[in-house]
């Protein structure tokens, strides 16, 4: 794990160099345990102090699977993607900051002076709050693999700006919108498709291989033996349908989908089969996806009432969506 | 052969012991002793392949899965 982390940090260290020396070095690169679903997160720490965090939501790290460990992977770019557009937020207020700064030296006008100020933070909020608001990814025509962000929550929206930005926004928000981003300052306003190559060449080769070749690869296959053996035939015949079987609550007879997972994959479902109400709990520690599958239908099946004790609920949308909460949207929507 | 399989982060590990091998048999009680103080729940399965709790450790028992504390995400 230390090998991976210090080689996703070395190479985000030399990326983010190779892209200027303006841009902020990364001091550190680590994991922590995440505060929803305990997932834990990948942290970079930058040297002007700021953090960036990103939850790995398929689960705990040792246990991703070929998907968790493409989403880690895609974050990881992410963030780069993210740390440019910062720089380019920093290069746009810079002159502004001058101009202010040089207001205040010459001017004797008070008011002036405190509108100017009030003038500038209130362009650094809006490009903040639009920054916050709605992810943005900057990447070169062309280079772009739509694919690999299919993986994001919520999918991801497209907005084609050709031939200087790209950008992205959330799936919810009004789809194939253009989104004014800010005006590139020369010489930095396409990243190199080089870049992005480089890194998903890395990423495959090395992260990847890495964490498929040792003994996360053997633990999967033997949850899933496991769980393949301790599958009722008609939940076996489910789950090589799609991944996912059914299993009955020991007190109060519902019916619950286990889908393929380790965390927010236990959905509770209605007479028609959909999904009102999702429930996370998971076996104490890293296990495979299999073991904690297996463990699932067994609490369910043996003792729901406990299990659902200590279960988190999480709303579940028509769409896929999963959110912390406990009210159910297609419940609610029914009310 | 009686197994008691307990899941862990190598996906699980198996212990074999003849059931009529008294030697053996304490030492797979004392096994299901240990784990279940520790949080494990135990489980057998049923011959319909259904599941079913194991409170007590039981000597017919061919199969008896743990697996940790369950925990809220």
């Amino acid at each position: 794990m230390e090998e991976l982390l210090a080689q996703a940090r070395e190479y985000l260290q030399a990326v983010l160099q190779r892209q200027g020396e303006r841009l902020v070095p990364l001091v550190e690169f680590r994991l922590e345990t995440g505060p929803y679903c305990d997932s834990p997160r990948a942290v970079a720490t930058f040297a002007d102090g700021r953090d960036w965090r990103w939850a790995l939501p398929l689960g705990p790290f040792y246990n991703l699977d070929r998907r968790g460990a493409d989403y880690f992977c895609r974050e990881c770019e992410r963030i780069f993607w993210r740390l440019y557009e910062e720089h380019q937020i920093e290069e746009r207020l810079r002159p502004l900051r001058e101009r202010v700064q040089r207001l205040a030296q010459t001017s004797t006008d008070c008011a002036v002076i405190v509108q100017a100020a009030r003038e500038l933070d209130l362009i650094e909020e809006q490009m903040r709050r639009r920054y916050h608001e709605a992810p943005m990814l900057v990447v070169d025509h062309g280079a772009f693999d739509e694919a690999a962000f299919s993986l994001l929550p919520g999918g991801v929206t497209f907005v084609e700006a050709p031939g200087r930005f790209y950008s992205t926004d959330w799936a919810a928000q009004a789809p194939r919108t253009t989104v004014e981003l800010l005006q590139p300052p020369g010489g930095l306003d396409v990243i190199p498709g080089d870049y992005i190559r480089e890194f998903r060449a890395w990423l495959d080769a090395d992260l990847l291989g890495a964490m498929y070749g040792g003994q996360r690869a053997g633990a999967e296959t033997k949850a899933m033996t496991l769980l393949n053996e301790w599958l009722t035939p008609a939940q076996r015949d489910q789950y090589r349908h799609d991944r996912s079987f059914e299993v009955i609550g020991s007190a109060s007879g519902k019916r619950y989908r286990i889908r393929h997972g380790e965390a927010m994959n236990v959905d509770e479902l209605d007479g028609k089969g959909r999904a009102v109400q999702g429930w996370c709990f998971a076996p104490e520690g890293y296990l495979a996806a299999g073991d904690v599958m297996l463990a699932q239908k067994i609490a369910l099946e043996t003792d729901e009432r406990a299990a659902l004790k200590k279960a988190n609920p999480f709303i579940v949308d028509p769409w896929g969506g999963r959110y912390p909460g406990g009210v159910s949207f297609v419940a609610s929507a029914e009310l | 052969m009686a197994t008691q399989i307990v899941m862990d982060t190598s996906g699980d590990t198996r212990h074999a012991f003849d059931a009529g091998d008294q030697v053996a048999l304490k030492a797979a009680e004392d096994r299901f002793r240990e784990l279940t103080g520790l949080g494990f729940t135990a489980a057998t399965r049923q011959p319909d392949g259904s599941s079913k709790l194991a409170r007590k450790f039981d000597a017919t028992a061919q199969e008896t899965l743990f697996f940790p504390r369950l925990v809220g995400g």
